[in-house]
């Protein structure tokens, strides 16, 4: 494989998750943020293509993405499940902000994580670990009906969420 | 369980139902509810976000990988293929999700990378109407040019190693950058323009990130450079497609000052604003609250020129008293300038007795705006030269001498020049006022095209004025009257003729239009040949006054 394009790989694998929590938020559905990282990787592709130097890799994939999800809103501008334009900035100006502390909120969540017992773990993984997992699956599988799997997997977000904020405040990140 | 945790409580499924794309509308419409009415509501939704958009780029954390293998390989194989043709790589599909609550349908897509897909990039996204910018992860790689300075007026550096002259690049560095004194423009390469005021300190961090620490700058963002961003000590600007102003104190507070567009403030980590044009916002070091402060139009200097030595804070008009005294059109004018319709000179004393000119058409060297100037005699062969592309004019017979000439005055005049009658219109003395003073036989010819170049991206609209022969004259038998014509391009666009001391108010706003090249101002001394023996020549006490006379910019709408 060319080399600029191995590092173009290397660069994206190392920023997705920033670039990736980023679409999250502003789309608020995981199916469409997927789709958004897809044309986002690959219109960031074509611009490093074209200039092989970026001075910020982060920046421009945040820049892109942006444009990504707005492209995405105009498409979508009949769906019921979308933020109105008012609420939409306010989300976007948090999640810029948001975005600055990601580093220290991936350590923290690492944390949190680890003082789950270890069912709640691996319930977890089993949300995350396959993106199309629905919660009926895993209802199944931990043997529970799938409306409890559904607020005690969300219960178990919560937890996580209250925690990393604690975490950030205790170390004077927050 | 408290009302607090309740409300997290639902808060989370419902986020959690959105993100899985199982919301009914109403439950979404009750969530879009929560956060648009509760800031605390919205700022769990955007942790909550961010936490699972971590957990699924780390498949819940449970091999510690930070990618899918799957996508990456994927993403790989695409790169790695010829241009020609497309290739689809289909990875595995998702499945399709089952009915857990009542839900809306969404459009499932396919999991793929293909290349024949890839858009090509539109440099614009000016489309864009609030989008962010921001950045500052991974430290910028040092050494990489993003900007060339391009102008400077009376610039004084610090601690710079070679020269700083125009044309001269500049790169990211963790070392600051000091302008002493003067100003300073910058380009990036994102074609963002910064103009900084000394002293001043700030560093290049990226093509897009510049650190003031302290000092003045100001930000004029295209649509392709949107997301512009300016830290301080205590805040971030982030462009929003605009033009600003940020001024840093060595004290730590920062003023931000939206002039076109909007903005975001950030100050410290926590809390931001949307800044909107036309408003101020402060951020103080202690508190880092963000507080309105009151709007200078022209705190910040937007543009400058060092050709003509111009210093452009947003002015709307230009003081064309100013340019006939020599200037940029941006001052005013501050003692008697005289300048000779014979010779082009200037001179702080005035001609007297009456004169003639040798030469037709004189250039004024020491202005860049005056294209030429003139003694207007109609005797010779009925027309006049009256620019240096040799526009004509046919002037009455002027006789050809002049005394006084052109100048420019403020304040009270006679104590200046006991020959110079003060400006009087209406009873009043304007004493406080830019006067242009023009005595026959005179004209005047402004380059207008020379001072749109000096200018960005404005054109001249308008040139308005009032004046005439001021009440201050002697209505003696050497009674003033006078010819005055302003001609464009040596076309006519105002004129009044045998302009008496009754009567002898003139009020115009010309229209400029953008292809206009030349501004005209005639004076001559109202002679005719049927008029019956005058006691004095028909040039004496042809004391022409126009009052803070103006040019009118508007912005150039391409």
């Amino acid at each position: 494989m060319p080399e600029h394009a191995d590092l173009f790989v290397r660069q994206l694998m190392l920023h997705r998750k920033r670039i990736y929590s980023f679409i999250l938020t502003l789309v608020g559905n995981t199916s469409d943020a997927d789709d958004i990282m897809q044309d986002t990787a690959a219109l960031m592709w074509e611009k490093y293509a074209q200039t092989e130097e970026i001075s910020n890799f982060a920046a421009l994939g945040m820049r892109v993405a942006h444009f990504k999800v707005l492209e995405f809103r105009k498409h979508q501008y009949e769906s019921k499940l979308q933020f109105n334009n008012e609420l939409f900035d306010s989300v976007l100006g948090g999640a810029v902000i948001m975005n600055e502390t990601l580093d220290d909120r991936f350590e923290a969540m690492k944390k949190c994580l680890s003082k789950l017992d270890k069912k709640s773990r691996q319930l977890i993984q089993m949300r995350h670990q396959q993106k199309g997992q629905t919660i009926r699956d895993i209802a199944a599988a931990i043997k529970m009906p799938p409306h409890t799997a559904y607020k005690h997997i969300a219960s178990l977000h919560d937890k996580l969420v209250r925690c990393v904020q604690r975490t950030l405040r205790e170390e004077g990140l927050l | 369980m408290s009302e607090t945790q309740n409300k997290y409580g639902l808060l989370s499924q419902l986020i959690q139902g959105l993100l899985s794309g199982e919301l009914t509308d109403v439950e979404f419409q009750h969530l879009n509810q929560m956060l648009s009415k509760d800031p605390k509501c919205l700022q769990y939704y955007i942790e909550y976000t961010t936490l699972w958009g971590l957990l699924d780029e780390t498949n819940g954390f449970s091999d510690d990988k930070d990618l899918s293998p799957g996508y990456a390989a994927a993403l790989m194989q695409a790169l790695a293929d010829e241009e020609r043709t497309a290739k689809t790589i289909t990875l595995p599909k998702k499945q399709e999700p089952q009915e857990l609550i009542q839900k809306v349908e969404r459009k499932r897509s396919e999991y793929k990378i293909n290349r024949g897909s890839l858009l090509t990039i539109a440099a614009s996204i000016a489309a864009i109407v609030s989008i962010i910018l921001f950045v500052r992860f991974a430290p910028p790689s040092k050494g990489v040019q993003v900007a060339v300075l391009v102008d400077t007026i009376n610039a004084k550096w610090a601690d710079v190693d070679g020269t700083m002259q125009n044309g001269t690049p500049l790169a990211t560095s963790t070392k600051s950058m000091l302008l002493r004194e003067g100003y300073a423009e910058l380009v990036f390469n994102t074609n963002a323009r910064v103009v900084i005021e000394g002293p001043a300190e700030f560093q290049l961090l990226a093509e897009d990130v510049v650190c003031l620490n302290y000092g003045k700058l100001y930000a004029t963002v295209p649509p392709e450079a949107i997301g512009f961003t300016v830290n301080t000590h205590t805040a971030k600007v982030i462009d929003l497609g605009t033009e600003f102003g940020v001024q840093a104190d060595l004290s730590g507070d920062t003023i931000l000052q939206v002039v076109k567009g909007k903005t975001t403030l950030v100050a410290g980590k926590k809390s931001s604003v949307q800044v909107d044009k036309g408003t101020a916002k402060k951020v103080l070091r202690s508190t880092l609250n963000i507080a309105p402060v009151q709007y200078d139009d022209r705190l910040f200097v937007r543009h400058i020129n060092s050709t003509t030595r111009s210093l452009w804070h947003g002015e709307t008009v230009l003081n064309l008293a100013d340019i006939v005294g020599g200037g940029n059109g941006l001052g005013n004018v501050h003692s008697f300038i005289g300048l000779n319709p014979s010779t082009g000179h200037y001179s702080s004393s005035i001609v007297q007795r009456a004169q003639s000119s040798k030469n037709p058409y004189n250039p004024v060297p020491d202005s860049k705006f005056i294209d030429g100037v003139f003694v207007p005699d109609g005797a010779q062969d009925g027309e006049i030269v009256i620019s240096s592309l040799n526009d004509r004019f046919p002037c009455p017979d002027a006789r050809g001498n002049f005394s006084h000439g052109i100048s420019v005055f403020t304040g009270d005049i006679e104590k200046q020049h006991k020959t110079i009658r003060p400006a009087v219109f209406g009873g009043h003395n304007y004493t406080d006022n830019q006067i242009v003073m023009i005595h026959s036989n005179a004209g005047i010819t402004f380059d207008l095209q020379a001072i749109r170049q000096s200018l960005p991206a404005l054109d001249i609209t308008h040139f308005k004025a009032f004046g005439g022969l001021s009440e201050a004259l002697s209505a003696e038998a050497n009674f003033p009257d006078v010819d005055f014509w302003v001609l464009v391009d040596g076309q006519i666009r105002y004129e009044k003729q045998a302009l008496k001391l009754k009567g002898s108010e003139v009020f115009f706003n010309i229209e400029i239009n953008p292809q206009d090249r030349f501004l005209t101002l005639i004076v001559t001394d109202g002679f005719r040949r049927t008029d019956p023996p005058r006691a004095f020549p028909a040039w004496h006490n042809d004391f022409f006054y126009l009052v803070d006379p103006e040019l009118s910019l508007a912005e150039t709408l391409d």
